[in-house]
C-alpha cells in the first residue's frame, strides 16, 4: 500500500514536468525520421535485404538507444536526489515508511516513466515505416512484432540496466553532479567496449557477450545468412544473446541491491544551520 | 503519555559534542526548548524524530523506544524542521494528500477530509490548488505545520517555527499550537525567550549539549526574585563590573549605560533591585 502510494505520487509528479513530454517527442521524432528515410545504406548488408527486415530494425533500434542514455540519467538520477535538492528529505523520512518502501516506490515509479518514454522508439519507427519514402518493392509487409521484439530484446534490458545504475548513483551519493559524471563515464565505457574491445577482439564470440547494443552480436549470429534468410527470419534467442542480456540485467540488480544496502534515510548529521546562515 | 530522555549523547565525526548526557521528562502540553544557536537543539530534535542516530542513552515516548522502533514512532510524530523546502511544481493539496497516505490514512474519503481540515486549520484552503513554489515564507511555514499535524500525532516537534514570520502570522501559529489536544506533547525549539514565556507550561534551557535548567517558566522566574539588579553607570565602569558580577545585559540609557546583573546578595551602592523576567533566567544560565 505504501509502495503503491509512492509510485502513484511519483507518476503524478513526473507527469507534471514538461521535460518528460519533450523527451518522448525527441525520441519519437528521431525514430520516425530514421525509419522513414531508411538506414540500410549505412549498414553492411546486401542490397537484396529489405529496409524493414528484422535485422535492420534491430540496428535502427540499437542506434536509437543512444539518446536514451542521457534521458535515463535525467529521469532516474533525480528520483531520490530531488528530495535533497528541494530540502524535502526531513519531511519525507519522518513518515512511517521503511527504506525499502521508499527506494522501491521511487525506483518503480521512475522506471515506469522510463519504459513509457523508451516506447517512443518502436512507436516512432513504426510510424516512420508506414510513411516510408522507399518504394514498396524494397519493403516487407508491415510487421509490428519485429519492432516489439527489438524493443524487448535491446531497449528494455538496456533501460533497466541504465535506470538501476543512475538510480543507485543518485540515491547513494545524493548529489546531482555524480549523475552527470556517471553519465559521461558510462557513455565512454560503452563506446570503448563497442569500438575498442569488440571490434579489435580476436575472440569475437566472447567479446560480443558484452555488446551493449547487440549490433555486433546479431551481425555475428547472421554472418552466414543469405539475404532471403535475413528478410524472413528472426535471430533465435539463445546462448550468447541470453548470456549478454543476463549480464546487463544482473549488473542492474546488483546496483539496486547495493543501493538498498548503502542508502541511509537519515540526514547527514551536522547542523544544517551553519550552511544556511 | 510521557516523553523520557535519559543520558542522551551524540558526538559528530568532526569531534563536536552536540549532545552531552541530556536528561528530560516531558508530559503533555507545550514544552519550550531554549538555547543559543549551536546549543544542540536541532541535534536533539532530529534524534527524537528518527533523522539522526544517538551514540548512547535512551528515549521513550509512552511505550515506544524512540531510538529503536523507528517505524512505530514515525506513526505518532509530527515534525516541522527549522529549514525545509517543498517540491515547487506540486500543489499543497496534492502533497498533503501524499503525506497523509504515507502516514497511514488509507481510506480515500478519510484522507480527503483530513487534508481539508488541516488546510482549513492553517488557513490555506484558498491556496490549496496553487503550486508550492509560489508560496510566501509564511504560507510555506503554515503548510509545514499542516503536514506536521497529519494523523493526530502524540508528539509534535517544531524547530524555530516563527523565524521569518510577521507578528500576525506568528500569533496565528501560536494559536494553532496551543489549541492542540490535551494529550499531545508539543516541543517548541527556539531562541526567542518571549515565545516560551507566552506559550509553554514547561521549559528547559540547553547549551553546549547539556540541559542547564528545566521547570515551569513562571516558577523559574519566581526563583530569581531578589537576584536581579540594575544600575546606571559610565561606559568605562562596565569592564570592572563584569569582573566582579555576572552581567545579564547592558544597554544605552540616556547617554549612559544601564547594566543588569545577577546577585544573591546586595551588590552595593547604586544598584536597584528589579523584577526578574524569563530573559534573566535564560541569560543567567547561558552566560554563566
Amino acid at each position: 500500500m505504501k509502495i503503491y502510494e509512492i509510485v502513484r505520487f511519483e507518476l503524478q509528479y513526473i507527469s507534471k514536468r514538461p521535460a518528460n513530454y519533450i523527451y518522448f517527442l525527441i525520441l519519437f521524432v528521431m525514430a520516425f525520421l530514421f525509419a522513414k528515410q531508411g538506414i540500410k545504406g549505412v549498414t553492411e548488408v546486401s542490397v537484396q535485404v529489405k529496409e524493414n527486415a528484422p535485422l535492420i530494425i534491430h540496428e535502427l533500434t540499437a542506434f536509437l538507444n543512444l539518446p536514451l542514455l542521457l534521458i535515463t540519467s535525467a529521469v532516474m538520477g533525480m528520483a531520490v536526489i530531488r528530495d535533497f535538492d528541494y530540502k524535502m528529505e526531513q519531511l519525507v523520512f519522518t513518515n512511517p515508511i521503511s527504506k525499502g518502501q521508499y527506494l522501491a516506490g521511487r525506483f518503480i515509479g521512475s522506471f515506469i516513466v522510463m519504459v513509457t518514454l523508451s516506447f517512443a522508439i518502436p512507436l516512432g519507427s513504426m510510424a516512420g515505416e508506414l510513411l516510408s519514402t522507399k518504394p514498396a518493392s524494397e519493403l516487407l509487409p508491415f510487421t509490428p512484432w519485429n519492432y516489439l521484439n527489438s524493443f524487448l530484446l535491446i531497449v528494455l534490458p538496456n533501460t533497466f540496466f541504465l535506470s538501476a545504475l543512475y538510480f543507485a548513483g543518485g540515491a547513494i551519493s545524493k548529489k546531482a553532479v555524480v549523475i552527470y559524471t556517471q553519465g559521461i563515464v558510462l557513455l565512454i565505457f560503452i563506446s570503448i567496449v563497442d569500438e575498442g574491445v569488440i571490434e579489435t577482439s580476436k575472440n569475437l564470440e566472447l567479446a560480443t557477450l558484452f555488446d551493449f547494443y547487440m549490433v555486433q552480436l546479431l551481425n555475428l549470429k547472421t554472418k552466414y545468412w543469405s539475404a532471403a534468410e535475413i528478410n524472413t527470419q528472426m535471430v533465435p534467442i539463445s546462448g550468447a544473446i541470453i548470456i549478454n542480456r543476463l549480464i546487463y540485467i544482473g549488473v542492474g540488480v546488483m546496483a539496486l541491491t547495493l543501493t538498498f544496502w548503502r542508502f541511509k534515510n537519515t540526514t547527514k548529521g551536522h547542523s544544517t544551520k551553519k550552511s544556511a546562515k | 503519555m510521557k516523553l523520557t530522555i535519559e543520558n542522551l549523547s551524540k558526538t559528530y565525526p568532526n569531534g563536536t559534542k552536540a549532545l552531552n548526557g541530556v536528561n528530560l521528562n516531558i508530559s503533555a502540553g507545550m514544552f519550550g526548548l531554549l538555547g543559543p544557536n549551536g546549543a544542540g537543539k536541532s541535534s536533539l530534535m532530529r534524534t527524537m524524530v528518527t533523522l539522526q542516530e544517538a551514540d548512547s542513552g535512551t528515549a521513550t515516548l509512552g511505550e515506544i523506544n524512540m531510538l529503536k522502533d523507528k517505524d512505530e514512532l514515525r506513526k505518532h510524530i509530527g515534525y516541522l524542521p527549522q529549514e525545509f523546502g517543498l517540491y515547487p511544481k506540486v500543489s499543497a493539496e496534492m502533497l498533503l494528500n501524499h503525506f497523509a497516505a504515507l502516514k497511514g490514512i488509507h481510506d480515500k474519503q478519510e484522507r480527503k477530509r483530513t487534508v481539508n481540515e488541516l488546510l482549513e486549520k492553517v488557513n490555506l484552503t484558498e491556496h490549496r490548488k496553487k503550486n508550492l513554489g509560489g508560496y510566501s515564507g509564511g504560507m510555506k511555514q503554515r503548510f509545514g505545520i499542516a503536514q506536521a499535524l497529519i494523523g493526530d500525532p502524540r508528539l509534535v516537534i517544531v524547530d524555530e517555527p516563527t523565524a521569518g514570520l510577521d507578528p500576525q502570522e506568528r500569533n496565528r501559529f501560536h494559536n494553532i499550537l496551543s489549541k492542540l489536544g490535551r494529550e499531545t506533547i508539543v516541543i517548541l525549539s527556539t531562541h526567542i525567550v518571549e515565545d516560551v514565556k507566552d506559550l509553554c507550561t514547561q521549559m528547559a534551557i540547553l547549551n553546549k549539549g547539556s540541559i542547564l535548567t528545566h521547570g515551569n517558566p513562571k516558577q523559574l522566574v519566581k526563583d530569581m526574585e531578589g537576584q536581579i539588579w540594575e544600575k546606571v553607570i559610565d561606559q568605562e565602569e562596565l569592564g570592572q563590573i563584569r569582573q566582579s558580577h555576572q552581567v545579564i545585559s547592558d544597554r544605552f540609557y540616556d547617554g549612559q549605560t544601564m547594566v543588569r546583573i545577577v546577585s544573591t546578595s546586595n551588590p552595593g551602592v547604586g544598584f536597584q533591585p528589579v523584577a526578574p523576567g524569563l530573559e534573566d533566567v535564560y541569560f543567567s544560565h547561558v552566560n554563566r
